[in-house]
């Protein structure tokens, strides 16, 4: 069984192209995550899978159930954490976990979803539109948790949470796939991908331009290496010089006289030997094993 | 529904309600005739021009607004459909629009038969009930007008206009038109035609006036019970007009709801 289909599905605004023929397949099981840069049309897919958007072309099914067809049925399987929600007014944080336990006819007990998404007994008491962006994040984690979804729909889920709470977040997203959950999240902060991804999809302008695992992605890099060069002046064109060398995939300056090069093994040397020609000093160099935000910097041709 | 029921407008509309209701009852000793059909009559005046107020009030932004503020979102990331939420806002806005009103209207005509006679009392229900089908086709209106669009002006100005060519303008406007097509021969006025009477009676005001008029011989409506009246603005004419008002902008505005992108 499938947990998402989504077959050759565009979404047009005018001439602005938000999603191209995006065919993606999501397995049953999975932690997905979904990437790309803002804008790059990773809420627009999560809101046709929703049916708040009507794909101008193609179609997307969750378990067999055609989104826009069938969006009742297939949402009745599914817990969302949606993109640009605000919370009701005049309603208690333990009012909207009880709401949505009596619209998904669910038997969860309220507290113990608060509990699990760290909203303590108090917080639960006050109105929500009194909390903070971070607090509401949760509550509506909390309203997604409820009745044991078949699927996790998660649209940046960790915005506004802070490092602790992104990490509560990704232990919840574990453990709701140790349930048997299928998860499909989206971000464009890489490392909350990497960390608990089984397989990751790149989005850019509309395109899911690479579906792949985390090893699958690095191995297309071709083994690649990461130079963090620190140099005592950039000059113009550098940068121009040491990309046009064979083997070399992105290079990006960091900070001031700091370069950061993805290249093959083979072209570490001959990306010093060019600095050295140009007349650049090198002050200092190290390796990395190449991270998937460079891989990331790669396929979207962003940097962040 | 519940979340209308808790909002501070709702509050103060029902306030508002209940005062111009009960503070007519009182006005009825200086400016009507003493007996139970006149003070009717006068009611029904009162209700005329407040109950639609009332209802674009509480209606006009109520899909609207959680729209375009992520409320929506919310709701329909749950297993609910854009029908059931459309059905729920218009039957939950009623009753908040019709409780009060109703309630201020009983009391009103308990005390309006003690201080007036007991003259018709009897088709006193029939009166509420008009009022109720009156209050729901200007609920139907201001929903269906939340649904149409998401623009704060259009919605403003479609709240404020269906308010004053439903309510202030229709009759002027009809009869403006009618004199024009004949020549502004003003006599006119005096004698419908027959067509005319149905534009005129399609105003929801109008309509509600015939259907309290088929309860109380009263001075109200008085041009569709005229000997020879046709069929068409007979009081059943009336009804079906007024559940028009509530059906039909309720499902344009719907088609375009399902339509649109959130």
């Amino acid at each position: 069984m499938t947990a998402i289909e989504a077959t050759e599905v565009s979404k047009r605004y005018g001439t602005v192209v938000a999603l191209d023929r995006v065919d993606l397949t999501v397995p049953e099981g999975e932690i997905f995550g979904f990437l790309g840069p803002n804008g790059a049309g990773k809420s627009t897919f999560i809101n046709v899978l929703l049916d708040f958007v009507s794909p101008s072309d193609g179609s997307v099914e969750i378990f067999g159930h055609d989104c826009h067809a069938e969006g009742v049925t297939a949402r009745e399987r599914i817990g969302v954490l949606p993109e640009g929600y605000s919370v009701f007014e005049r309603r208690t944080g333990r009012q909207h976990i009880e709401y949505a336990i009596e619209s998904k006819d669910a038997d969860d007990d309220p507290a113990k979803i608060l509990d699990r998404v760290g909203l303590d007994p108090a917080d639960a008491e006050r109105e929500a539109s009194d909390y903070s962006k971070g607090m509401a994040q949760r509550l509506v984690l909390g309203m997604a948790l409820v009745g044991e979804p078949d699927l996790l729909l998660l649209d940046e889920p960790t915005t506004g949470l802070d490092p602790n709470g992104a990490a509560e977040m990704r232990d919840i997203i574990r453990e709701e796939n140790e349930r048997g959950a299928t998860v499909f999240f989206s971000s464009h902060i890489l490392e909350q991908v990497e960390a608990v991804c089984d397989r990751v999809g790149i989005l850019q302008d509309g395109e899911l331009v690479a579906v792949d695992t985390i090893e699958g992605l690095r191995e297309s890099l071709g083994g690649g290496t990461k130079l963090v060069i620190t140099v005592d002046n950039m000059e113009n064109g550098t940068l121009e010089a040491v990309r046009g060398i064979r083997g070399v995939e992105t290079a990006v300056e960091r900070e001031e006289s700091t370069l950061e090069v993805t290249c093959t093994n083979d072209a570490k040397m001959d990306i010093l030997v060019e600095l050295h020609d140009a007349g650049v000093d090198v002050v200092n160099f190290r390796t990395e094993e190449a991270s998937l935000e460079d891989m990331f910097i790669e396929y979207t041709g962003t940097d962040r | 529904m519940r979340d209308a029921a808790r909002s501070k407008t709702t509050w103060l509309t029902a306030v508002l309600t209940a005062v111009a209701v009960l503070g007519y009852v009182v006005a009825h000793d200086y400016i009507g005739e003493p007996n139970f059909p006149a003070f009717v009559a006068g009611l029904a005046g009162v209700v005329g021009v407040l109950l639609p107020a009332v209802a674009i009030l509480l209606g006009y932004k109520s899909i609207a607004d959680d729209r375009t503020s992520g409320r929506l979102t919310l709701t329909l990331s749950l297993p609910h459909s854009r029908r059931d939420l459309a059905l729920g806002t218009f039957l939950g806005r009623t009753v908040v629009v019709l409780v009060p009103a109703l309630l201020a209207l009983v009391v009103a005509g308990v005390v309006g038969a003690v201080r007036f006679g007991t003259e018709g009392v009897l088709w006193y229900p029939w009166f509420l009930l008009a009022s109720a089908l009156f209050g729901t086709a200007f609920v139907g209106f201001a929903v269906g007008l939340s649904m149409s669009t998401t623009a704060d002006r259009w919605i403003t100005l479609g709240g404020l206009g269906g308010y004053l060519l439903l309510v202030t303008f229709w009759g002027g406007l009809q009869s403006a038109v009618l004199v024009v097509l004949h020549r502004f021969d003003f006599a006119v006025l005096q004698n419908m035609p027959n067509w005319a009477l149905l534009f005129r009676l399609l105003e929801p005001g109008e309509a509600y006036a015939r259907l309290v008029r088929a309860g109380f011989d009263v001075d109200l409506a008085g041009l569709y019970v005229a000997e020879g009246a046709p069929l068409y603005v007979s009081a059943p004419a009336a009804l079906v007009l007024l559940v028009a008002w509530a059906v039909v902008p309720l499902a344009v505005g719907y088609r375009r709801f399902r339509a649109s992108d959130l």
